[in-house]
């Protein structure tokens, strides 16, 4: 169900991951979302929270430190998996996108 | 100057945008939320802000978590980072505040936000609200059935009257909740799928909430009223004392969780000791009323001084029925035992006698049913109902059915005569333009002296 699930990610789901290549705390990856996509995308933290929980529950992130209420996650191999095969489909929908160059008259090569 | 004040609130659990928008709207008239109990909210009294409100939802929360559990720890303080402050929980809702000018909105993701909220009423509100529908369906089914088969079942009775339009109604409220979740769902689907966010709960599904709450209360001081300023007050003060104890026992349930969760017991042990608390009460408090109303005597015009001859009870000072043994033996009757039983409608009054008595050393039964029709248009249905065939379960292969006689000597303007298969029996249905007796003599068959007596007391005066 999890694979099925996370079988392609979200924006929200991609910048999560990313940030969890390093030991990050869950305070901190709104912050980085937001640095490394420029503003473009902002992470509440209703929706950091519930992807959060969900990547726990897929095995995807665990925690790896609990300081006070400071709680800081890693991802898994599970989760590298994950984003490694999201950045093959984005690279192949690239390619595909550069191989039409021409538009809609064109025919694609 | 009160600080504080509650209010009843009907929100369904879905309605995000109208819990948040209620609560900015209240923070601005100078009332924060304090704490949100399942229907009764209280706020405090503070400087008029304004404050934006934001929910998630908590799918896996339970009522009887001891405290906040682990994962509402970490939502409290990734929200507590973005600058939102906990407010209170509302069932699986979780509600936050903020005074900020721009706060990042507490949900990013609305395709997210929709399976969450999917997720939660999944859990929470399929089941409760499905497991009802199927009960009240079925007390509707029955209901009406017994309005088009036993007209004087339902009529005759002020308790069935009373009790079949709440099943309605909680038929008709649990189908618009269903339905309008089911629609606001289908439609914030295709609003996410198009990169909007979830569609704005209309305000029909909780103006049906209001009207229905309404029409039960009315319902509910009409039956009660018309019972305690008619003469069935017996069942009026058996309505409100039964009130007063369930309400008794939901604050007792509701003391019993809170109790447990204050003490730290956990979630299973919590829920099962609450549901035990839940179940013993409502057993005595169902069980301890029936119980009362039949050894008291309640509805059978109570149980007066008694006393013990021949291994019998008798009354020692017996109530006045319309029609007696002593009437109908002319003789002296020297121990006596009756009961009354009424109930009714403003549409049909039903009343039961029966008398024990000992008549020159014998045991004498007499027993007589009188109903009179105050709505013309329920006559023919009632008498169809009374007359109506039927095969007697504890008496198989023979037919109850009645067959027609010489109403004459009765005084009445038709009779019949109860059957068991070919085989008369001791019952006569006696009808006049708006009264129908039913009567089971001692002694058959009656002599033409008796019928007189039977139709000169009995009948309509």
């Amino acid at each position: 169900m999890a694979r099925e699930k996370f079988q392609t990610l979200t924006e929200p789901m991609f910048y999560i991951l990313l940030c969890l290549r390093r030991e990050c705390c869950g305070a901190d990856i709104a912050a980085q979302v937001g640095a490394l996509t420029r503003g473009r995308l902002s992470l509440g933290p209703g929706t950091l929270y519930n992807l959060l929980d969900s990547f726990l529950q897929a095995g995807m992130i665990r925690e790896t430190r609990v300081e006070g209420r400071k709680r800081s996650y890693l991802m898994t191999d599970r989760g590298r998996e994950a984003l490694e095969a999201e950045v093959r489909r984005l690279q192949t929908l690239l390619a595909d996108y550069g191989r039409c160059p021409g538009g809609r008259e064109e025919e694609c090569t | 100057m009160k600080n504080r004040k509650r209010r009843f609130v009907n929100f369904n659990l879905y309605d995000y945008q109208g819990v948040e928008e209620h609560l900015s709207a209240m923070a601005a008239k100078g009332w924060r939320l304090e704490k949100a109990g399942n229907q009764l909210w209280t706020y405090r009294r503070a400087e008029p802000a304004k404050v934006r409100y934001a929910v998630t939802y908590s799918y896996d929360l339970s009522q009887f978590d001891p405290g906040p559990t682990e994962g509402q720890a970490r939502l409290e303080d990734l929200c507590a980072a973005a600058g939102w402050e906990k407010v209170c929980g509302w069932l699986q809702m979780q509600i936050f505040s903020t005074e900020a000018e721009n706060p990042v909105p507490l949900e990013t993701d609305e395709a997210l936000r929709l399976e969450n909220i999917h997720k939660t009423m999944k859990r929470h509100f399929y089941p409760p609200h499905l497991l009802l529908l199927v009960l009240s369906l079925f007390m509707t089914a029955s209901f009406i059935n017994s309005i088009i088969r036993t007209p004087v079942r339902v009529f005759g009775s002020s308790s069935r009257l009373f009790a079949g339009p709440l099943y309605i109604i909680l038929t008709v409220l649990l189908l618009v909740n269903l339905g309008s979740y089911w629609l606001w769902r289908r439609r914030s689907l295709r609003s996410v799928e198009a990169g909007g966010a979830c569609v704005r709960l209309g305000p029909g599904c909780r103006r049906t909430a209001w009207v229905s709450l309404a029409l039960v209360l009315l319902l509910s001081a009409g039956y009660a009223l018309s019972s305690l300023l008619g003469s069935q007050k017996i069942y009026g003060v058996y309505f409100l004392v039964y009130l007063v104890l369930f309400t008794l026992l939901a604050l007792t349930v509701h003391g019993t969780k809170n109790h447990l969760k204050r003490r730290g017991v956990s979630r299973g042990k919590n829920m099962a000791a609450t549901l035990t608390v839940d179940f013993v009460l409502a057993f005595a408090l169902v069980g301890g009323l029936t119980w009362s109303a039949m050894h008291f005597g309640w509805f059978t015009g109570g149980e007066g001084e008694t006393y013990s001859y021949q291994n019998h009870t008798w009354d020692a000072d017996p109530i006045d029925i319309p029609l007696t043994a002593a009437d109908l033996t002319g003789q002296p009757v020297q121990h006596t035992r009756r009961h009354i039983w009424r109930d009714g409608t403003v549409f049909l009054s039903s009343r039961r006698y029966w008398e024990n008595a000992l008549v020159d050393g014998e045991l004498y039964f007499l027993s007589y049913d009188i109903w009179d029709i105050r709505a013309g248009w329920l006559y023919e249905p009632v008498l169809r109902d009374l007359l109506r065939e039927e095969n007697h379960s504890s008496v198989p292969l023979m037919v109850r059915h009645y067959i027609q006689e010489d109403a004459a000597p009765w005084g009445a303007e038709a009779a019949w005569r109860l059957y068991w298969g070919d085989t008369a029996s001791s019952v006569w249905l006696l009808a006049w333009p708006d009264r129908i007796v039913e009567v089971q003599l001692e002694h058959v068959p009656p002599t033409a002296k008796e019928m007189a007596l039977v139709g000169d007391l009995l009948g309509p005066a």
